[in-house]
């Protein structure tokens, strides 16, 4: 049977990337030190399958299709965004788990969209290119949560999905040794009037809750609250209660927080054990 | 007011570069494409993203296509003009 080994949540965010000199160099190198202890940990517990829940930023879904939730089920690529700095190539992606979570979510009365062919952008893409690429043999699994285009997922819904995510890892027969990874989140605001603004106390209060693995008060947080206090970014919070809900942990480790305006946002990384 | 529209058109500029060229080649004859009154046409030929967003244009994709057109190191120039610093 297959097994949740380990859990996370790690930022997505673009100019880690795009713009790596931007902040402070003290700063940065303790951001990109955070990814490489997830690295360490993913290699520590054999992980071979990374499940990412991450959002789209109205890159990869049209006006046509806007999927409240959608799993990669097939063929991956990435980065979408060019200006990323990565070369678009193939993302491993661990198929045959990939197809059980959707035949898994249809029982649980999941509406999953799903992509037999998918690019995806720096929500999965970053992770994967600054984090699990430099893991041997890791696979990733791409999941979408609509946080970005209101009206966007409800908390319910995403905690609904990680608990499917769940069910369907622990009733399946393969042998693998599979990470959660909730990526973005904390205070941002994405294309809107306050980008640049990160709001420390907010975020603060967040990864206290997420700490003591408070999933019912992540749960209670209100879309409109997390709005005006912390952007459209923090509606990312979604991805966390997933992760959360897959995980089934009893706290975080935080280990590591970081406000970094000139990347316009709140960078938090964080084990659920 | 079709605010759906104006997404579409700002989406497929900002994903495609042969759409893009043709933006900027001929932004009229490029927005012929989708029913978008007087006032729409006009606020995506300026680029007036701080009026497209209180249109209730999404600013996650106003700033993708806005740095698709005038590029990705433009972010201080969107954030000038999103503040009402145009």
């Amino acid at each position: 049977m297959a097994t949740i080994a380990g859990a996370f949540l790690i930022p997505h965010d673009p100019l880690i990337v795009a713009a790596p000199d931007a902040p402070d160099a003290a700063q940065a190198a303790r951001v990109m030190a955070g990814f490489s202890r997830v690295a360490a940990r993913l290699k520590a517990l054999s992980i071979d399958t990374v499940i990412t829940i991450g959002d789209d930023h109205y890159g990869v879904f049209d006006p046509h299709c806007i999927p409240q939730c959608l799993i990669g089920i097939g063929d991956v690529y990435g980065p979408l965004e060019p200006w990323l700095g990565f070369e678009r190539r193939p993302i491993p992606n661990n198929q045959e788990l990939a197809q059980h979570i959707l035949n898994t979510g249809y029982r649980d009365g999941i509406n999953w969209a799903f992509a037999k062919s998918l690019t995806v952008d720096h929500s999965a893409a970053v992770p994967y290119f600054v984090c699990y690429d430099n893991v041997a043999g890791v696979r990733t699994i791409p999941i979408y949560l609509n946080d970005g285009v209101p009206p966007v997922i409800t908390n319910q819904g995403a905690y609904a999905i990680g608990c499917s995510i769940a069910n369907a890892v622990r009733s399946w027969p393969g042998d693998e040794r599979v990470a959660i990874v909730g990526t973005g989140g904390c205070s941002h605001w994405v294309g809107e009037a306050g980008m640049g603004n990160v709001n420390d106390d907010f975020d603060h209060e967040m990864l206290e809750i997420v700490r003591r693995g408070d999933l019912a008060a992540l749960m209670a947080l209100n879309d409109e609250n997390v709005l005006a206090s912390a952007g459209n970014g923090a509606l990312e919070f979604k991805n966390w209660i997933c992760a959360m809900a897959a995980a089934k942990n009893e706290r975080a480790d935080i280990f590591a927080y970081e406000t970094v305006p000139a990347w316009v946002a709140g960078l938090a990384f964080a084990e659920l054990v | 007011m079709s605010v759906y529209a104006m997404e579409s058109a700002l989406w497929k500029l900002s994903s495609s570069d042969r759409e893009l060229a043709r933006y900027r080649s001929d932004p009229d004859a490029y927005l012929t494409d989708f029913a978008l009154t007087d006032e729409e046409r006009v606020l995506l030929k300026a680029f007036r993203v701080r009026q497209m967003a209180a249109h209730g244009v999404n600013g996650m994709l106003l700033m993708s296509a806005f740095l698709a057109h005038y590029g990705h190191d433009q972010i201080p120039d969107y954030l000038r003009r999103m503040n009402g610093e145009e």
